[in-house]
């Protein structure tokens, strides 16, 4: 009986630090909704702009001084945002990299999220594939090897895709 | 606009324990403080809270998080229920009892402590930071600990030669350094003696970037990456393109979507810079599940644009006013929350 579904995993954020959709920003933001002119490498001028709003800097006697770099309180990335990580501090590389182990995983109304601290990486899980996760991180748990577990409803060819995708994530030990 | 469903719950909490410190940094962001910190019993139980609804990381800073009397214990819970703790903290106020109750309640799989210095040499230090020989004490008892510590520091115009070469001295007993430079807060521009401009800051990262190449591979550097790409110096790893793949849509930008801030007084906040602008609720008397699912959490995730465009720069010009008269004018009005008046102890 094949009853559960397709199994499904995708990168939902790169970083739990991630702030913007994939391919958003400030400067998309503003290049499509606010009258600002782009400038001649078609950059949104607004470094400063920016800035002077992250920090509120407009106490009395406080003038910008002149010939500093422009925004360092927000960091691009490819268009992107990052948070400035002393705030996160995140867990960084293990050198016990276990990932079934060290993963963490929530259930969520869609299926499931699935945090990997080691690549600071959040994955979005349907149902099906939240249980099978679930079953693997048992199996880990109880020492057993992965590789012999048999998942009883569902597809063969479902069940290889999808540990393929686990394991070029790094989800799963090769 | 698109955007995802709401999650259940964050995945990142980062508490303001306490709003004081035993440090008067020449650029620190948290001031003015309020000399407030919160209530032990309710924060406790906040954090007991948090690892039920599968929070995955918490975040306890300040002001200064180890001046907290209970600070210890909430770390005990937060791991105890599944979370992984981060500690920011200035290191000064690190008695050996509280390193070996540390260790005692979590592993190097679940708690880091970071520790901020801008260098070991307290000429350069002291005028900026303060109390180096206290925390050169505390980074040498930790080098011996058990516990998993990161290295924080400030590049500014008094170490921009020589803060990299911090790793050296502590390297291999810590792993993780993580540089910054130093920024254009309020309390910075009153030390423009401090500030770097754009070539300092650059040389700062090439120099630090050779001066990696020689160390083996578990150096961990979490800003040199991201810091090289913004100052124009790519540096094309593989993981680069999984960047283009992430499928998390929010609309606007994350505040009160992923992570949040909950201040001394309890106030939840989607976003730590446009603080009065994304005032989710107040959960000193209300469980977090409640703000979290609360109509006003959602008008902070529902905004049409990012909170902190709303804030008045020096000339009092907002980024607001510079959108479109019509998106402006389609876009759903949130008028700005008052953040919970801190109350000044004693």
């Amino acid at each position: 009986m094949k009853a559960q579904g397709k199994p499904s995993i995708e990168l939902y954020m790169y970083s739990l630090n991630q702030e913007f959709p994939v391919k958003t920003g400030h400067a998309t933001y503003l290049k499509r909704y606010s009258e600002l002119k782009p400038g001649s490498r078609g950059e949104v001028s607004l470094n400063a702009a920016v800035e002077s709003q992250v920090f509120q800097v407009n106490g009395p006697g406080i003038e910008l001084p002149l010939g500093l770099p422009a925004d360092w309180s927000v960091q691009w990335l490819e268009n992107q945002w990052i948070e400035n990580h002393t705030k996160a501090a995140g867990m960084g590389i293990r050198e016990d990299f276990d990932p079934l182990r060290s993963i963490l995983v929530r259930e969520e109304d869609f299926g499931g999220v699935v945090f990997e601290p080691n690549s600071d990486r959040v994955y979005k899980v349907n149902h099906a594939g939240l249980k099978l996760i679930s079953q693997m991180q048992e199996q880990a748990r109880a020492g057993r090897p992965v590789g012999d577990m048999r998942f009883d409803g569902h597809d063969d060819d479902d069940v290889a895709s999808f540990v393929g995708a686990m394991k070029a994530a790094g989800l799963l030990g090769a | 606009m698109t955007r995802d469903a709401v999650l259940r719950a964050p995945f990142t909490v980062c508490m303001w324990v306490t709003d004081y410190c035993n440090l008067d940094c020449a650029y620190c962001y948290a001031k003015p403080f309020s000399g407030r910190r919160m209530a032990s019993d309710r924060a406790l139980e906040l954090v007991r809270e948090l690892g039920a609804m599968g929070v995955f990381d918490i975040t306890l800073a300040g002001g200064e998080p180890m001046l907290h009397p209970d600070i210890v214990e909430m770390i005990r819970i937060a791991v105890a229920g599944g979370m992984r703790v981060g500690l920011l903290s200035n290191g000064v106020a690190m008695p050996q009892a509280r390193i070996d109750a540390l260790e005692r309640v979590t592993t190097k799989q679940n708690f880091i402590i970071q520790i901020s210095i801008d260098s070991t040499d307290a000429a350069i230090n002291d005028p900026v930071r303060g109390k180096t020989h206290r925390v050169v004490d505390t980074l040498e008892r930790l080098r011996k600990s058990a516990l998993d510590v990161q290295l924080a520091t400030v590049v500014h115009k008094a170490n921009v030669r020589s803060a990299h070469r911090v790793i050296e001295q502590y390297y291999p007993d810590i792993k993780r350094f993580h540089f910054l430079n130093v920024q254009r807060t309020a309390s910075a521009l009153q030390h423009p003696e401090l500030l770097l401009d754009e070539a300092e800051a650059l040389d700062f990262w090439l120099t630090l970037n050779d001066y990696a190449k020689g160390f083996p591979d578990d150096l961990f550097l979490p800003s040199l990456r991201v810091q090289l790409r913004a100052l124009g110096q790519a540096n094309t790893d593989p993981e680069a393109s999984l960047h283009a793949q992430a499928s998390f849509d929010c609309g606007v930008c994350s505040a009160g979507w992923t992570h949040v801030n909950i201040t001394a007084d309890f106030d939840v906040l989607g976003c730590d810079i446009a603080r009065e602008h994304s005032l989710m609720g107040n959960v000193a008397h209300e469980s977090f599940g409640t703000v979290w699912r609360s109509a006003e959490a959602d008008a902070v995730r529902s905004q049409p644009f990012p909170g902190c465009y709303k804030i008045a720069g020096p000339d009092g010009a907002r980024l607001q006013d510079h959108l479109k008269p019509e998106f402006v004018q389609h876009a759903p009005a949130h008028e700005p929350v008052h953040v919970t008046p801190a109350l000044v102890m004693g």
